[in-house]
């Protein structure tokens, strides 16, 4: 078949998004998991993930399978763009919608892959010395073609680049079901993590407004709303359409449905405490949204039901495969978190510690403990835990470390599962022990502030060429 | 004269000694060893997929008629019911095979005179079924006339028509998307197959003489009741038509045209009927864990699961139509003159194919009640969220061109000379392409040396003598890479809720435009003789083929968001030699011995490769396995290093980074790994023969002919089907390999097939772990066998009844034959356990090429 028309074009986009999932193999690489007990089946790949080692299979939920399905759909946004060369009509709103979503899907894969094969984005300088990914900005037209190695400035430089071209152009219209597409409210949330993950705070503040709203309450879900819900409503609220903060939907071919409540790997009774239930303490304080809404198995395990399930026919004769499930990629509640931090870096922490307490209140503090935040908790985060936040646009006072950290946790409760701890264990340069209480301690098993093994190994057989 | 022939054959039933498999007794004794280790408990055995002898067992404790319980659930009753199991050694091969005769007859008529040639046959084959799955009917009409118009020109008309009927067990063409090097656990009922690899502890009939049942996907199951419920009829009618003309306007110039059509309609019904098991196994639905874990019951989005089909069968029908034509117009030019002749040759041929192919599934129809139909709604439901089509039609095009000169000279019938040139085209590989003609050239010389008159003196014993030497090319495309240009998929995205699909389009692949076609350049030398007067005569070709470009599906980086892409990926360098004897041993008036001898070499080397293949392509023997210097296609295996103080296989894993869990050297293998599989893989050899060689010998003695044809590969190995099976029951059949099974601790020392794992090895090392273990051994050095094998292919009688015998029965002629083919297999490699060496690799569909008896008779008038 031939792709003439626009209509078709719109449709090649529509296949660019991701449909592997990165939940599963980041997840189990952060301080949100443990070994839950001896006795439960391990899966290979969960276990390779948890003491941070290489796994090169290519099953579902593999990193392997996740970079080949993001250069998947930048070759696909690279033949739109191709193909959108033959329109001239610049002017035609909907061609630019067509480019902005093209040059969106493309800065989003590229943005992502950097995050997980690529070093934290740090200053310019070292940036210049780090390796970067693959910037790939033309189909691929011959049979085999070597891709040279690139820096990370020159990566960043690049994502930032089709970033401003997407946000420049991108509209609503054109699209039927908003919530799989990049429109505008996910292209601006788009620009909030990229713009906070390399610290231009003052236009992750201009895009969050634009997201949030004036009432920014209204922007997020509310504890309210899922206060009396059984796991079959949450897990259809979860990744809805309905749900006031989910931006941007993909269905995902992934196991991790039924591997996050099984498996020997995964939220157990030592991560559930770490994460979950602080009742005594001053400064971060129970969020009984977040404790209500865990679920647990048994003594060892726990999860909180966000991911449903589906099987195509290809799941009925092999359980390895066919089987479906969503993943909400971008949310209103990380717009509002990156928002605060924000406010933290530009010096106004006042603004920051409102905003933190506004968006803690809707998830509601527990009841008998103190009805809702002071501000003073940021004063009483504990030194040892404050410290822990070094990230590259250091150094920081201590109220914004203080505000960092509370975001941090806030965020670790909020996302769970969804292996976006991952990412701010890297820029903040977070240490992670796993060695056990009353074990020999082994070197291996504390992953390090700035570890190489932060940053995922190329997968097996990608040789990329000195230019 | 008018020509009648009969000819019936029987083909002898497969059996167990064959395939060296354990009997009854000792695959229960295996059973037992599983039981202790934690296999058969009566939840699984009760509600899990799949059981044999236990979950029969389990099946009468559980059930409760009048006077009490089917089996008391007491040790003594447990163990006297397995110990019968074990003594029931069925012989599944007599159940299914039915050792039938298949008759053929066909009746030919041929007239003529000196104005027309008439040739008309027709003939009927019956074969009422190898095994009870199968039948086949089949009748062939032909028709050929000639007509002598003027003594220059001359039209034929040829008819054809083929019409067949065939019933075959139901199988289902699903495409499992499996991991590299998993082991298959696919269940088919293939008669072959089925009477192979099912347990014999079970059987088909219980005392009463009524249908036993065992279980398969959760529901029970009979492979006999499955024959007679699941089948599929096969309808093919096919016609042929060609119209030819020859006409000679002048001399020693011939022009010539021909024109063909056919049509072929190809029906495939499958049904199945409301008792078999695969529709028991859609209304299994008793019980919380069979409705939990039945995969054919539709979950809709609230509730409970549900029974799509409560009743009524399925049928489900493809069918395919096909048109094609061809039309070619060819001039023929001689001329001589002096002791020079000229020959030209040239042909211009059209050909045009259109093929429709269409599916359908219906489901709920009562083939009990009239073929009434009745559909549920959920049907719908389950097949659309499941992302199946429960309908498609596909049309296929081909459209080729061939234009095609020949020019031979020759001087005095002494030295020759011949230019073949071709050029081909097809629409195969898209619209506008750069791929699109293919050239073919071959030159060639030949020298009679046995014609110039320096010969003279040896032209009594030796009377012919010839060399040849001739250098070409040929250019093949391979018919899948259509990626010259980018091909576009486009599809429903696949969400959970219907209203959220959106259309998609995907790029199936990206432009390759560095697609070009195989070539392959060829240069001969032979040499004929004779001697004797043909007493002995011979031919020796000696060949050098160098191979350019070869195309196959390559794995790359995936950066360019293709991960395995069609192109040319290397080169191959072969040399061979073809030699063929034909000698008249002995000949005298009533008796003659002949002897034909034909045999084959060569040696093969890929010269360049442009990826590196993966383990899985290196140790599946899929022609994939390609390394620099070594024949194309390679079969390499894992090292296996003996067994643990568990009973587990260990292997060596050369540079491959391995994880620190402990495990690493017996679960650590990475089929899909690229970079260091030559450190620590071991090359068994090539997948193909490089040897082939056949024999024939012929005696006559009056009206008798015996003849005796063997044939032998040498050279190729071949891995042994994966035998291990990482995940166990009470279905599984061993062959006598498991005697030698690693038992207690210390058989490591002598033993290398590993222990049946017990599931404190699973909770041990974990499930995926033991699998990859297991999966690594199925593709060690064990398992692998030499493919090359001697077998007599065939050997027959016949007698031709004398002139004035016939004469007096009024007949022109009576002949009886007999031939019995694939007598046996004079050497095959033990290690093969009985499998065929011919047929080990061929996927194993259908069953290998049994001994067969046959006997005809022909009479003419």
């Amino acid at each position: 078949m031939e792709v003439d028309s626009k209509e078709k074009i719109a449709q090649l986009l529509t296949a660019a998004y991701p449909e592997a999932s990165y939940f599963r193999f980041l997840e189990l690489r952060t301080d949100n998991v443990d070994d839950r007990s001896v006795q439960l089946p391990a899966s290979r790949l969960n276990e390779a993930m948890f003491y941070w080692n290489d796994y090169h299979e290519e099953e579902l939920d593999s990193p392997k399978l996740y970079w080949l399905d993001c250069y998947r759909g930048i070759a696909q946004a690279n033949q739109v763009l191709e193909l959108l060369a033959a329109y001239p009509d610049k002017e035609d709103p909907q061609l630019q919608a067509l480019y902005a979503e093209a040059f969106l899907v493309r800065a989003y894969l590229h943005f992502m892959v950097a995050n997980i094969w690529a070093p934290p984005f740090a200053d310019e300088e070292t940036n210049k010395g780090l390796p970067g990914i693959p910037y790939v900005e033309k189909s691929e037209k011959n049979a085999w073609v070597s891709y040279p190695k690139e820096n990370l400035q020159d990566t960043y430089r690049k994502i930032e680049r089709d970033l401003s071209y997407g946000l420049a152009w991108v509209r609503d219209e054109y699209y039927e079901k908003k919530k799989f597409h990049f429109h505008k409210k996910a292209a601006y949330a788009l620009a909030v993590r990229f713009f906070a993950y390399t610290g231009q705070w003052q236009k992750v503040i201009d895009y969050a407004t634009y997201v949030l709203g004036n009432d920014v309450k209204k922007s997020i879900l509310p504890y309210q709303e899922y206060k009396e819900k059984s796991v079959e409503e949450m897990v259809e609220g979860y990744a809805s359409e309905d749900n006031p903060s989910n931006l941007l939907i993909t269905t995902v071919e992934s196991l991790w449905e039924e591997n996050y409540k099984t498996d020997r790997y995964g939220l157990g009774s030592v991560s559930y405490e770490e994460v979950f239930q602080r009742f005594s303490s001053k400064s971060i304080r129970q969020i009984e949204g977040y404790f209500k809404a865990v679920r647990r198995l048994d003594r060892t395990r726990a999860y909180w039901p966000k991911f449903t399930h589906f099987q195509s026919a290809d799941g009925l004769l092999n359980e390895r495969r066919g089987q479906y499930t969503k993943n909400v990629l971008l949310t209103t509640e990380e717009v509002f978190l990156h928002r605060i931090e924000a406010y933290a870096m530009t010096g106004r922490a006042d603004l920051a510690k409102d905003d933190l307490i506004t968006f803690i209140n809707q998830k509601h503090i527990a009841d008998g403990i103190g009805s809702e935040l002071s501000g003073t908790e940021i004063e009483n985060v504990k030194p040892s835990d404050r410290e822990r936040i070094q990230p590259f646009y250091r150094p920081l006072t201590q109220e914004q470390t203080g505000i960092l950290y509370y975001v941090s946790e806030v965020a670790r409760q909020q996302f769970i599962h969804e292996g976006l701890r991952w990412f701010d264990l890297r820029r903040f340069n977070i240490s992670v022990d796993r060695n056990r209480v009353g074990e020999a301690k082994k070197a291996r098993y504390v992953l390090q502030p700035e570890d190489s093994r932060k940053t995922l190994s190329l997968p097996e057989g990608v040789t990329l060429i000195n230019p | 004269m008018l020509t009648y022939n009969l000819t019936t054959s029987l083909r002898l039933r497969p059996s167990y000694t064959q395939f060296d498999m354990m009997n009854s007794a000792e695959t229960m004794q295996v059973y037992h060893e599983m039981e202790n280790k934690g296999y058969f408990t009566m939840n699984r055995a009760l509600y899990g997929r799949r059981g044999g002898v236990y979950s029969q067992m389990y099946q009468l404790i559980d059930s409760f008629q009048q006077d009490g319980f089917g089996l008391p659930n007491t040790l003594e009753a447990r163990r006297a019911f397995l110990h019968k199991a074990s003594t029931h050694n069925t012989d599944w091969f007599k159940h299914i095979y039915t050792q039938s005769l298949t008759r053929n007859h066909s009746l030919s008529l041929s007239y003529g005179g000196e104005k027309s040639a008439t040739y008309a046959s027709v003939s009927f084959y019956n074969d009422p079924g190898e095994t009870v799955a199968e039948k086949v009917k089949r009748f062939t009409g032909f028709l050929n006339s000639s007509f002598f118009l003027s003594p220059r020109l001359k039209v034929s008309a040829n008819l054809q028509a083929n019409f067949r009927e065939q019933r075959a067990p139901g199988t289902f063409p699903r495409i499992r998307n499996l991991e590299a090097g998993a082991y298959k656990r696919d269940f088919d009922i293939n008669p072959f197959n089925y009477a192979l690899n099912t347990s014999r502890t079970l059987r088909p009939y219980d005392e009463a003489g009524n249908y036993e049942y065992y279980r398969n996907d959760w529901a029970p199951f009979n492979i006999l009741q499955e024959y007679q419920e699941n089948y599929m009829r096969i309808r093919v009618s096919d016609f042929r038509f060609s119209l030819s003309g020859e006409w000679e306007p002048v001399k020693k110039l011939r022009l010539s045209l021909l024109l063909n059509t056919r049509m072929a309609v190809t029906g495939m019904a499958h049904f199945l009927g409301e008792n078999s098991n695969v529709l028991w196994a859609y209304r299994a639905d008793r019980g919380l864990w069979e409705r939990q874990h039945n995969i054919y019951l539709y979950r809709p989005e609230k509730g409970e699961p549900q029974v799509i089909l409560p009743m009524d069968g399925v049928y489900q029908k493809s069918s395919q139509t096909m048109n094609s034509y061809l039309g070619r117009a060819s001039l023929d030019y001689a001329h001589e003159w002096g002791g020079h002749r000229i020959k030209w040759f040239s042909f211009a041929e059209v050909k045009m194919k259109d093929l429709s192919s269409d599916t359908f599934k219906g489901y709920g129809i009562g083939f009990n009640r009239a073929n009434s139909v009745m559909t549920s709604p959920l049907v719908f439901e389950k097949t659309l969220n499941e992302g199946e089509d429960y309908f498609s039609l596909r049309d296929h095009h081909e459209r080729d061109v061939v234009f095609s000169g020949s020019f031979t000279y020759d001087y005095r019938d002494r030295y020759i000379l011949n230019l073949v040139g071709n050029y081909e085209g097809s629409n195969a590989a898209g619209i506008g392409c750069r791929v699109r003609w293919l050239p073919t050239w071959n030159v060639g010389v030949k020298w009679n040396v046995d014609a110039e008159s320096f010969f003279a003196p040896f032209r009594r014993f030796w009377n012919q003598f010839s060399l040849r030497m001739s250098y070409g090319l040929v250019a093949k495309m391979n018919s899948e890479a259509i990626n010259s240009l980018p091909v576009y998929d486009s599809r429903l995205t696949f969400r959970k809720d219907i209203s959220d699909r959106e259309y998609a389009i995907y790029i199936q692949h990206l432009e390759n435009r560095d697609l070009t076609w195989e070539k392959m350049y060829e240069f001969n030398v032979g040499t004929d003789l004779s001697f004797w007067n043909d007493r002995i005569s011979c031919s020796l070709d000696v060949y050098s083929r160098r191979s350019f470009d070869l195309i196959d599906w390559v794995q790359t980086s995936g950066i360019g968001g293709e991960y395995k892409k069609w192109m040319n990926f290397g080169d191959m360098k072969t040399v061979g030699l073809d030699f063929l004897l034909n000698t008249q041993n002995i000949r005298q008036k009533d008796f003659s011995w002949n002897t034909v001898w034909g045999f084959s070499f060569y040696h093969q080397e890929i010269t360049r490769l442009l990826n590196r293949p993966t383990t899985f392509d290196m140790v599946a023997g899929n022609g994939r396995g390609n390394i620099e210097r070594f024949p194309r296609g390679g079969l390499y295996s894992f090292d296996l290093r003996g067994l643990t103080d568990r009973g587990l296989p260990q292997f060596y894993f050369g540079n491959l980074p391995l994880s620190s869990n402990g495990y690493s050297q017996i679960a650590g293998a990475n089929f899909y790994d690229t970079t260091y599989n030559r450190s620590y893989l071991l090359y068994e050899g090539p997948s193909d023969p490089f040897i082939t060689t056949s024999l024939e010998n012929t005696f006559r003695y009056k009206g008798w002919s015996l003849s005796v044809f063997l044939t032998s590969r040498i050279g190729n190995k071949v891995r042994t089907s994966p035998t291990f099976d990482p995940e166990y029951n009470d279905l599984n059949v061993f062959t006598t390999r498991y005697r030698d099974r690693w038992l207690v601790k210390g058989d490591e020392q002598t033993k290398h097939i590993p222990v049946i794992p017990g599931y404190d090895i699973y909770s041990l090392m974990g499930k995926e772990n033991v699998e990859r273990a297991y999966n690594t051994y199925n593709y060690s050095q064990v398992n692998v066998a030499d493919g090359s094998f001697v077998r007599l292919k065939s050997l027959s009688l016949g007698y031709t009844f004398p002139r004035a015998v016939c004469e007096k029965m009024k007949m022109k002629g009576l002949s009886l034959y007999a031939q019995v083919t694939n007598p046996f297999l004079i050497y095959a490699d033990k290690k093969l356990q009985g499998r065929d060496p011919e047929f080990i690799n061929s996927g194993g569909v259908s069953s290998p090429t049994p001994r067969t008896y046959s006997m005809s008779v022909q009479l003419s008038f």
